[in-house]
Formats: C-alpha cells, sequence, structure tokens
C-alpha cells in the first residue's frame, strides 16, 4: 500500500482507539472471547446444529434435539457478556457508520460496501 | 456526564471526523481510484465501450434469470465466459473493468489494514444495513 495511505490511515486509526466506543467495545470483546462458559456454550451451539442440519436433510431431526438446540440460542442470547457485546456493539457500529459516511463522502461511493468481506 | 468528559468526548469525535474525512481524501489521490476515475470518465464517452457493455449485461441479465428459474446448464457458464472475453476486447471497457476490480482490491487491502490495527472488521461493522449482495 501506498505509504501516505498508510500514514492516513494510522492516524485514523489513533483517532478510532480513542474514543470510547472502541474501548468499550473491544473490552466487551475481550471479556466475551476469554469467557469459558460462554466459549463452550458456542461451540457446543455449532457442533450441534452443524450436526442437526445433517439429520434434517435426512428426515431424523427430532423433536427433542430442536428444544436442546433452542435452549442452547436462548442461553447464549441471554447472557450478560453475550449482551453486553451486542450492546457495544451496536454503539461501536454507530461511530463507524458515520467514518464511513466521511470517507464515502469524500470518495463519491460507498467505501464500506465495497470493502467488507462478502456474506453471501 | 461530567462537562469535562463530554468536552474529551467531542474533541475525539470531531478529530475522527476529520481523520476520516483526510482517509478519503488520501483515497482519492491513490493511484487506483486516479486510474479508475480516468477509465470511467473515459467510457462514459465512448459509444462503443456502452454497446459493449449493454451486450455483455445482457448475457449476464438472462444467465441470472435462468439461474433463478433453475434452468442453467452447463453450456451456459461458457457462453458468460465468451461474453466477458468478447467484453474485455473492447479497451475502453476493459479498462473500465480491469480499473474497477483493482479499485476493489485496493478497498479491500485498505480495510484489512486498518481491521488488523484495530482488532474488528472495519467495513464489516461500518457497512449499512442490509441485504448481504445489496
Amino acid at each position: 500500500m501506498e505509504k501516505q495511505i498508510e500514514y492516513v490511515a494510522d492516524d485514523f486509526v489513533r483517532a478510532l482507539q480513542a474514543t470510547s466506543e472502541v474501548i468499550e467495545y473491544l473490552g466487551a470483546l475481550d471479556k466475551y472471547e476469554s469467557d469459558e462458559e460462554l466459549s463452550s456454550l458456542t461451540e457446543k451451539y455449532y457442533t450441534l446444529s452443524a450436526d442437526f442440519q445433517k439429520k434434517q436433510y435426512d428426515g431424523t431431526l427430532t423433536q427433542p434435539e430442536i428444544a436442546e438446540l433452542r435452549r442452547l440460542a436462548s442461553k447464549i442470547q441471554n447472557n450478560s457478556l453475550n449482551r453486553e457485546l451486542a450492546e457495544k456493539q451496536n454503539s461501536v457500529k454507530e461511530i463507524l457508520q458515520s467514518c464511513n459516511a466521511s470517507i464515502s463522502n469524500e470518495i463519491s461511493m460507498d467505501f464500506a460496501k465495497l470493502a467488507a468481506p462478502s456474506t453471501c | 456526564m461530567r462537562n469535562g468528559q463530554v468536552e474529551v468526548n467531542q474533541v475525539n469525535v470531531d478529530r475522527l471526523n476529520t481523520a476520516a474525512q483526510a482517509l478519503g481524501k488520501a483515497i482519492l489521490n491513490s493511484k487506483a481510484y486516479k486510474n479508475f476515475v480516468k477509465a470511467r470518465d473515459q467510457f462514459r464517452i465512448d459509444e462503443s465501450a456502452k454497446e459493449a457493455a449493454r451486450e455483455y449485461n445482457t448475457v449476464i441479465s438472462d444467465y441470472q434469470m435462468r439461474a433463478r428459474w433453475g434452468g442453467i446448464k452447463p453450456e451456459d457458464e461458457n457462453q458468460i465466459e465468451d461474453a466477458r472475453k468478447k467484453a474485455m476486447e473492447n479497451k475502453v471497457l476493459g479498462d473500465y473493468y480491469t480499473t474497477q476490480e483493482e479499485l476493489i482490491s485496493f478497498y479491500q487491502e485498505l480495510n484489512t489494514y486498518l481491521s488488523e490495527k484495530l482488532k474488528f472488521n472495519f467495513a464489516g461493522l461500518a457497512k449499512p444495513a442490509g441485504g448481504c449482495c445489496g
């Protein structure tokens, strides 16, 4: 990447890192990722979800299995660290979307939309 | 919130807005952006390039329509590739498509750079809410 871009990008990163929204989001993310109970629940959820998708395809998925998956999803959703992360992510999104609007206004196209990894 | 804290936050927001605008201006001065704008402006005044783009877009639209209704055959993939090759033979259109792809690669590279330093995906969180391909 061009040196001038790197220099300006570094300054932008420093400005973002100084905001309370980013500091709090990273704090919540760190707590979320280092919580063993939550990691274990999430891992179990994804493993079961993958297994159940295969079973659903084969037509062998049972009601108790669906109930177990729903119970796990609800436990994750109601976890205080998960809720805190979601709340902080919403706040950080607002500030990042405002930054993206400033960048996009300069270049007359939506920077984030073109630069984001495809979710399709 | 205390007055001092409010002032600090306002200073941070102002600095952030200035830094975001500066990043936008730096993109404007990048080689990838300049090349794209030059190729796009050339495309806009070249009738043969616009005609070639229309032909290519018609093939793409037909393909997408057939894909939606489940009527895709293996030879349709070849038809798309042939249409793309034909479109790229038009130098003005070829330059326009190539510089567009290079600009998007540059944006993705810049996003990777920002995201690695921030420890989260900047564009992933900053893009407007909506459909995944929209």
